[in-house]
């Protein structure tokens, strides 16, 4: 993970704890993008990844005295935005709420129990084709089921394609933790496609 | 029905994940490559929340700024009115008591 163009520099860095707004717009600017994939792929919710995509970035804003630059700016962002999920997804479970009801915005009167059910001639979904979208839809549905510390491992090295190192950083975690829950990540994961589509994978 | 996917890579280009031949991972990969609707910048909103959360503090739009320094142009004019009437009342009953006869109760020839 590469910070975009001069936005690790010490003299950037330096005007961003100035409160310098320039040099914080051009901060969103380089990031906002990633930050709110990330942050979908996380919550599952179009709308609800926005608003906490903005909340990340006012946290950033906040507490910009803290950033101590011993990790990159960008492993410091992806951190603020893991904590936010975080407390999202404990916010969610207080209120009893499906935090990835509109992954499939088509299929959002239904529940993901009920989502494999249904054959693609019951959605309209004409972006994908109908085994895409059955396929697609068991796959998220399986990554939802997985423990928040294991999905969001397999968020950050299997689609952000973070190294381990980097990963490290974020969960401020050993490099060794991270390998060995990644593996447990990835065994859930794949029992619970088998076990969805009742079939055995490679 | 497989779950290799037709094409793993993002539309953005984005930086490249970690090489795999595993098609579970591909097709992870693919069914989180792009949210349902792609949000315009969200910059305006991100300086707006500043703003308020800050009290103005910073990300002071044009027009706020300029409504503030009328503001404040006003209430200096009004307490500089307000200096020159206290002022000029102060210094009226001055002249009023010193330009005032002796007073003839008091027996001064």
């Amino acid at each position: 993970m590469t910070e975009p163009g001069d936005l690790g520099g010490e003299a950037f860095l330096a005007r961003l704890r100035h409160r310098d707004e320039r040099a914080f717009n051009q901060l969103v600017l380089a990031y906002e993008e990633k930050i709110y994939r990330f942050v979908w792929r996380m919550l599952g919710h179009a709308e609800d990844a926005e608003d906490l995509t903005q909340e990340v970035f006012v946290q950033v804003f906040r507490s910009l005295d803290q950033f101590r630059g011993d990790s990159q700016l960008s492993t410091w962002i992806y951190r603020i935005a893991i904590n936010l999920t975080k407390n999202r997804h404990k916010y969610w479970q207080r209120r009893f709420r499906k935090a990835h009801q509109d992954l499939d915005p088509s299929a959002d009167h239904l529940s993901w129990e009920q989502a494999p059910g249904l054959t693609s001639g019951e959605i309209s979904r004409p972006d994908l084709d109908a085994i895409g979208n059955e396929t697609e839809r068991i796959i998220v549905a399986c990554l939802h089921e997985l423990d928040a510390p294991l999905r969001e491992l397999l968020i950050l090295r299997d689609v952000e394609g973070l190294s381990y190192e980097e990963i490290a950083l974020i969960l401020e975690s050993p490099e060794g933790t991270i390998k060995s829950r990644l593996h447990r990540a990835r065994n859930e994961f794949k029992q619970l496609v088998q076990k969805r589509r009742g079939e055995k994978l490679p | 029905m497989s779950l290799i996917p037709k094409d793993p890579t993002t539309s953005s280009g984005e930086e490249a994940p970690p090489s795999s031949s595993d098609p579970l991972q591909l097709a992870l990969r693919q069914a989180l490559a792009e949210p349902p609707r792609k949000p315009a910048s969200l910059l305006p909103k991100i300086q707006e929340r500043i703003y308020e959360r800050t009290r103005g503090r910073y990300f002071r739009k044009k027009k706020g700024a300029w409504r503030d320094r009328m503001t404040l142009l006003l209430a200096i004019a009004l307490l500089v009115l307000i200096l020159i009437i206290a002022g000029f009342l102060s210094l009226s009953s001055q002249w009023e008591s010193s330009a005032a006869p002796p007073d003839a109760s008091s027996g001064a020839p």
